[in-house]
């Protein structure tokens, strides 16, 4: 006992084994590197880079995506020439409707009535005071 | 075994390049005499090992603030030694719950632990350990197991050698009664 006095001694304890306890085979062999381990900072996660050359899915979605991209195009191409058409009509019956002020009415009323109906009809014509007819009613006679 | 001189070891340590193989000369040094000195107050051999590896993370993330004010060895020590209280404190605080004395039955356990060699002699002192205040029960281990002077378990422990002297005596007269008691 290299600290402890003569008086110190414990004669009541003689025959005690101070180091009664034992460890695992190799335990302090491997001490250092399991705590070196646990000091170690946590590695980087490596990213997987997908292989995608053949990756049929991909082709599968671009082929969609072509075929829906060329419908909606066609579509498009179809409104637009159905909505040209619809411009065209209403410049000529606004163009009609400007000119019906500039032409007078006997000459509408010959746009509109055929050489048979005015025999058929000529009483009732002579009745009408074109006068008081809208132009717009005229096109409809 | 390593036979460096503890400066010698710190200044490998604090060489950034050098400082793993700075601390396994360290833990290489140090390592069974901070493992018996947990093994005997927690008793298990799994408990002391979490410990023991507990104290040297905190070693060698606290060494650079070491200023050799104490000896390393000494400092060594104080860190175990808290590491190991704290650790007791825990288990008592979880286990009074569902056990009346914990500590005696991890003594019982003992018998069959395949890491423990002692005879009765063995764990009659163990027993009688368990009765002192845990100070006294420091003191008694850390002067007669690890065999440290006076002056060194106060370093550790900051307590004035006074009142270490009394504490051991305290200690001994308390474990020779349960001896003469327990005879």
């Amino acid at each position: 006992m290299k600290n402890l006095d003569k008086n110190e001694n414990l004669e009541f304890l003689k025959g005690i084994n101070k180091n009664p306890f034992k460890t695992p085979v190799g335990y302090f062999e491997g001490l250092e590197k399991e705590v070196l381990n646990k000091l170690a900072p946590p590695k980087a996660n490596i990213r997987v880079v997908k292989n995608t050359r053949f990756n049929l899915m991909s082709i599968a979605a671009s082929v969609t995506l072509l075929i829906c991209s060329g419908y909606l195009y066609m579509k498009m191409e179809s409104s637009n020439r159905e909505n040209a058409m619809v411009k065209n009509e209403t410049v000529i019956k606004n163009y009609l409707l400007d000119r019906i002020d500039e032409v007078d009415y006997e000459t509408l009323y010959s746009w509109n009535v055929a050489e048979d109906d005015v025999e058929l009809d000529g009483a009732v014509i002579e009745e009408l005071d074109l006068d008081q007819i809208e132009p717009e009613s005229l096109i409809d006679l | 075994m390593s036979h460096l001189e503890d400066h010698e070891i710190l200044s490998i340590i604090k060489n950034i390049t050098e400082s793993e193989r700075g601390f396994r000369l360290l833990i290489g040094k140090y390592k069974e005499r901070l493992y018996y000195h947990i093994r005997r107050m927690v008793l298990s051999h799994d408990d002391a090992d979490d410990i023991l590896q507990n104290t040297f993370i905190k070693v060698f993330r606290g060494i650079n603030g070491f200023e050799g004010n104490s000896q390393l060895f000494t400092w060594l020590y104080r860190i175990a030694t808290n590491e190991t209280l704290t650790f007791i404190e825990q288990k008592k605080r979880k286990k009074t719950e569902t056990l009346d004395n914990p500590d005696l039955v991890l003594v019982g356990s003992l018998k069959a632990d395949p890491f423990f060699e002692g005879g009765q002699a063995e764990i009659k002192l163990a027993k009688a350990l368990l009765e002192l205040p845990e100070k006294q029960k420091l003191v008694f281990q850390m002067r007669y197991y690890d065999e440290l002077s006076y002056k060194e378990i106060s370093e550790i422990l900051g307590t004035s050698e006074g009142a270490l002297k009394a504490s051991y005596h305290h200690a001994v007269a308390k474990v020779e009664q349960f001896f003469k008691v327990n005879d």
